[in-house]
């Protein structure tokens, strides 16, 4: 029987497309983001019984009954869609294999107990590669997210600001978002918004306050390695990004959210990130350089492929 | 008359004052004097009762300490549905520490109630047991392998033997295991202990499920409510249904099943919403606690 490779995952869970495409010339396989199919569920049970090899990047305690409850900025749809575990639980597969989307929080509060459900964990870095090897088994493969080329910038500052939480800003609009940065912003640092809803409306408002703003488009690593300094806020995963890189870096707490965990996450995993209460708070000329190595490494696409079709 | 008694009148005026006076003084030095030996007494009595307070306070310091000895400071999780949790878990602690063997009959019985296709060929964890016929059993029904982890009640100094821990309940959270695929708590003091602290991460390493035996109100089994309590009677720890299943979830199971006959009641664990009753056929039951046995998986049942 043919082996089906299922690239599985939601909205912006969903991080396999790269690998899809790297597999799909040479082997059979199939991409599901349930978001953008209205009835996955259908096609899955049409696998029952087949030979597949599962590989998700979505958290699989999330499935359709709260989805929408975790991501919240989402506008719900009638999508119907199984969790990851609900697969495993009706495919059965020959495989299961987990790459995280997300490297501040590669697993949510439970999520640990579960992993033995996966044959294959392919970690993006330290500590996680040792972490949970006595779970699983583990094979570190690099970020995910980092698997285009680095192109070298030329930075404008020595500080750049990867500002998230955006919904916030729009709510409260440019105005007012940039009266609250301003006090940050014009001790010279550089400013990206994420890519999302009006994004592209902030960059070029602030760019007429004389703020230096990077398209919301460009690759967030290139900037990371170009700048001493990087300034994040909440959860971002800019924060692992930037600090396992080994940058200097910085969060704000005003304006962001943690969730329950978040912050006690961030403090016990970066115990190097310099956190500051407000913006008023920052100030560029004492944040304190740190000195830690750079463990981030792109993702490595054949050994990654290697180990997926593996026996 | 008259003149006598106007004589005895004026012979006795003068007197009578005094005589009023000091029947008066009297009574009130004795009434004072009374109230005075009253008040000696109660403040006697004011001491000894300090007294017997400050030797109960200094017994129960001894208790305390005694019991965060024996329990070797486990106290890190205690939640606020279950009160007197330290209590609670120094009775648990002395149980499974008692040496005491459980009858045959029971262990066989107990088991009876795991579906062979769950044993066959299966890894299987067997937490504070105390009787080996449980072992003999489960092989006879095909299990694969049995790890046991049994009590000592020395702290910090788990050892292995073959497939055999042994150590001290507060060293629970040390232990690294081989993956299993099932895991089995057949004493409420055992998976109680357990279960209050997610199994002591010892959940990450079961792939397939777990089955506990717990001590539950009867009024419980019914109710579709979260009504999540405890209660400690006497030496045990009783739970609703609700707090049992709510506490075997957190420690990483999706679905979590009690039957009793054709009565069955599944809950199922969501991440952002917690547990839910999925189905429940259980009879109303006004009082009385019962042991139920709870089946947990890992997955869901769909």
């Amino acid at each position: 029987m043919k082996t089906l490779y299922l690239f599985y995952g939601f909205g912006c869970e969903y991080v396999l497309h790269d690998l899809f495409q790297a597999m799909e010339n040479d082997y059979e396989c199939l991409e599901i983001d349930v978001l953008t199919i209205p009835n996955s569920k259908k096609i899955i049970n049409q696998l029952i019984g087949k030979s597949v090899v599962f590989v998700t990047s979505a958290h699989f305690l999330l499935d359709q009954s709260n989805f929408f409850n975790y991501y919240p900025n989402y506008y719900p749809n009638k999508n119907t869609f199984y969790g990851p575990l609900e697969i495993i639980a009706l495919l059965k597969p020959i495989k299961s294999v987990y790459i995280p989307h997300d490297l501040t929080q590669p697993f949510i509060q439970y999520e640990d107990k579960f992993l033995n459900q996966f044959d294959l964990f392919l970690s993006p870095c330290e500590p996680y590669t040792s972490a949970y090897s006595l779970i699983c088994p583990t094979a570190e493969v690099g970020w995910v997210k980092y698997h285009q080329l680095a192109t070298t910038i030329k930075p404008r500052n020595k500080v750049i600001w990867f500002l998230s939480d955006f919904t916030l800003h729009v709510k409260m609009g440019k105005e007012k978002s940039y009266e609250i940065n301003a006090p940050l912003l014009t001790q010279g640092v550089s400013l990206k918004f994420p890519v999302w809803n009006s994004a592209d409306e902030f960059t070029q408002y602030y760019r007429m306050q004389g703020v230096d703003v990077y398209d919301p488009r460009v690759i967030s690593y290139n900037l990371i390695k170009a700048h001493d300094i990087i300034i994040t806020n909440g959860l971002s995963s800019i924060v692992a990004e930037s600090y396992l890189i080994g940058k200097t870096t910085v969060n704000i707490m005003e304006n962001s959210h943690y969730g329950a965990d978040g912050l006690q996450i961030l403090q016990t995993n970066y115990p190097e990130l310099q956190i500051y209460t407000t913006i008023q708070d920052v100030k560029i000329n004492n944040i304190l350089p740190t000195n830690q190595p750079c463990v981030l490494h792109p993702f490595d696409l054949p050994l990654t492929i290697k180990l997926i079709t593996a026996k | 008359m008259s003149s006598l008694k106007t004589n005895l009148y004026h012979f006795v005026k003068p007197y009578y004052r005094r005589i009023i006076n000091k029947l008066v003084s009297d009574f009130q030095i004795n009434e004072r004097n009374h109230a005075l030996a009253v008040a000696n007494v109660n403040i006697k009595n004011l001491h000894n009762k300090i007294g017997f307070l400050q030797s109960q306070q200094n017994n129960l310091l001894s208790l305390v300490q005694a019991t965060n000895a024996l329990s070797g400071g486990l106290y890190t999780g205690i939640t606020e549905v279950i009160p007197n949790q330290m209590l609670a878990e120094t009775y648990e602690i002395i149980q499974l520490l008692s040496g005491m063997v459980e009858p045959a009959t029971s262990a066989v019985t107990w088991l009876s109630q795991i579906p062979s296709s769950e044993i066959k060929n299966s890894s299987i964890i067997l937490v504070g047991v105390s009787n080996p016929l449980y072992q003999t059993e489960l092989f006879k029904k095909g299990a694969k392998k049995i790890t046991t982890i049994s009590f000592t009640p020395v702290l910090h100094s788990p050892s292995k033997s073959g497939s055999k821990y042994t150590l001290h309940p507060a060293d629970l959270d040390k232990l690294t295991l081989p993956i299993h695929d099932i895991l089995l708590a057949s004493d409420p003091s055992v998976a109680s202990l357990l279960i209050k602290h997610q199994l002591f991460n010892l959940g990450s390493f079961i792939t397939s499920g777990a089955y506990f035996s717990l001590n539950v109100t009867s009024s419980s089994l019914k109710s579709r409510q979260q009504y999540f309590k405890s209660e400690l009677r006497g030496s045990t720890l009783i739970y609703t249904d609700a707090l049992a299943r709510k506490l075997i979830h957190d420690s990483g199971f999706v679905e979590v099943i009690t039957q009793n006959g054709s009565a069955i009641k599944k809950s199922h664990f969501n991440y952002i919403k917690g547990l839910t009753i999925t189905k429940n056929t259980y009879p109303a039951h006004k009082s009385g606690v019962k042991s139920i046995l709870y089946r947990a998986t890992k997955l869901p049942i769909l």
